[in-house]
């Protein structure tokens, strides 16, 4: 289970068509953020590693999609 | 980088694996240097609390299902006044009673492998001291 995909921050990212506001954003990421931060902390390197790979993985197709939608050279 | 629609979430989008690299570099260099870190560890506080290993009520899942139960009611709160995650009321109960959860996820789903009937043993216990508590005090 990995607490980072359930956050504010990918609801936001995740809804294509869902237009944002930048504070809304801000505040997400900034939650986002804490998270990651609380998660580091811990001591079990495998857990930390294996929860940030796993939220990066979600994040890279997110960026692609975003990137195609806007002309950029897609992956 | 866009300046359409979704120039904000790329941009996020971009801040977040920025983030997420750079925690990845923080522990490659914990665990290849981790002389380097011992002296960043905070000692401000440090607790002379200790829970029985292996008790009859508490132990580790024990503590893990306060935890939960404390995580999902959503009364403790950060600094901002938001619930705090799971992991920083782990991380505040492993300062206090000197124990190591691994991972509070893994701790957590160990309590919900428990029989209905012991799927709250923790707390379950501890009311009834206060219960049994309670008594003793109405009998004196």
């Amino acid at each position: 289970m990995n607490e980072l995909l359930k956050m504010k921050f990918f609801e936001l990212l995740s809804k294509t068509s869902q237009e944002v506001t930048n504070t809304e954003m801000q505040d997400a990421y900034g939650e986002f953020v804490k998270h990651i931060v609380a998660i580091s902390n811990s001591e079990d390197y495998s857990y930390i590693f294996r929860m940030l790979n796993l939220t990066r993985i979600e994040i890279v197709p997110l960026k692609e999609l975003y990137q195609c939608g806007q002309g950029e050279k897609c992956a | 980088m866009g300046r359409g629609k979704n120039a904000l979430k790329i941009l996020y989008v971009h801040k977040a694996l920025s983030t997420i690299d750079a925690e990845l570099q923080l522990i490659n260099l914990k665990i290849n240097h981790p002389e380097q870190f011992k002296l960043s560890i905070p000692t401000a506080f440090k607790s002379d609390l200790y829970v029985i290993p292996k008790s009859k009520d508490l132990g580790i899942i024990g503590i893990a299902e306060i935890v939960l139960a404390l995580f999902l009611q959503g009364q403790i709160v950060g600094e901002d006044g938001k619930p705090v995650p799971e992991v920083r009321l782990a991380r505040g109960f492993e300062q206090l009673f000197n124990l190591k959860f691994g991972s509070i996820y893994d701790k957590a789903g160990e309590v919900f492998t428990r029989k209905p009937y012991n799927l709250t043993k923790t707390l379950d216990a501890l009311r009834n001291a206060i219960i049994k508590e309670d008594r003793k005090r109405k009998n004196r």
